[in-house]
């Protein structure tokens, strides 16, 4: 019973914080600033907490519909998250054009390897069905590669001091998810199946998405909110620049 | 040209890294894996009940949805 409640808690308290950022991201209008973040956090909730719940209610868990769909939306989120980490690329790359240039070139050759990779995947395996098999394979590629990327991201932030808060939470919130999720794997394997701590173990994926969706959550809530300045007939422009740089 | 040579190393050296950890991850040591405790199949983004990964294959995913059974091998 308490199982229950804590699995489905643990999951529909993930939908709830998904909704929140979403909302966050509308109310203090950072969403004109985030636009590629924005899109990702959108694609996250409608195929997570929409799309994904429908599936399951109407066709059941252990349906090949659910399935399916599952391991597809799972490989639109990676591809997502992939996307995602090239804007945050180009965001610590603003001031250097040259090693945006660079820095492009490397993510166009990191998507075409993942490809031949996870097509190597189906041909070395003849009786693999073929669609099946490639979108499952390709969509756990790209989260490995995220991960990988998404730590390359991080260190050069560090590495080359970029002043920007907000990226390095953003950032960091990505690596909660990747990295956490990673380990998770590491320590199934190194425990017991029958051990205690490892049936408890199964309640951390979860807890890394919503470790990833508190931490942009802190990250939007701790930059300043966006105010609309109008300018009134008669006001100096003038003052109120000095009114903001105050 | 030299530029392209350096980004490709650099593109190789992280699809290997990453599929380095894949496996890692996937088993550490060389005694065959066990299964996952019960209902702990897979790890994925999101809050929704994740499907059983392909055979033989522990897989991350994103999202909260619960994981349903893998593509047929």
């Amino acid at each position: 019973m308490g199982d229950f409640v804590l699995t489905h808690g643990l999951q529909y308290l993930t939908y709830a914080i998904e909704v929140c950022v979403g909302l966050l991201l509308i109310r203090r209008g950072t969403w004109r600033r985030l636009k590629g973040f924005c899109l990702y956090v959108a694609v996250l909730f409608l195929l997570d907490s929409v799309a994904r719940p429908a599936v399951l209610h109407y066709f059941g868990q252990r349906s090949a519909t659910y399935a399916s769909f599952w391991w597809l939306t799972d490989v639109v989120l990676a591809l997502g998250a992939f996307l995602l980490i090239c804007s945050f690329f180009r965001r610590a790359c603003a001031q250097e054009e040259k090693m945006w240039r660079f820095v492009r070139l490397l993510l166009v050759l990191v998507f075409i390897l993942v490809l031949v990779i996870s097509a190597a995947f189906i041909l070395r395996n003849p009786n693999h069905n073929a669609a099946g098999g490639f979108t499952a394979e390709i969509g756990q590629n790209l989260f490995f590669t995220c991960l990988v990327l998404n730590t390359l991201l991080y260190i050069m932030i560090q590495q080359f001091a970029i002043d920007d808060d907000e990226l390095a939470l953003l950032v960091g919130g990505i690596g909660i998810q990747f990295a956490g999720e990673a380990a998770f794997l590491a320590l199934c394997n190194l425990l017991p199946a029958e051990s205690k701590f490892a049936y408890a173990l199964r309640f951390l994926p979860p807890c890394c998405t919503l470790g990833m969706l508190l931490t942009w959550a802190y990250a939007i809530s701790k930059t300043p909110q966006e105010v609309p300045v109008l300018l009134l007939p008669g006001r100096d422009p003038g003052m109120l620049e000095a009114i903001a740089n105050s | 040209m030299k530029n392209f040579f350096l980004a490709f190393l650099l593109a190789l050296l992280v699809v290997l890294s990453s599929a380095s950890i894949r496996q890692s991850v996937v088993g550490i040591g060389g005694s065959p894996m066990p299964m996952p405790p019960k209902q702990m199949v897979a790890v994925g983004i999101g809050g929704s009940p994740m499907p059983m990964p392909p055979k033989q294959m522990v897989a991350v995913g994103i999202g909260g949805s619960p994981m349903p059974m893998p593509p047929k091998q």
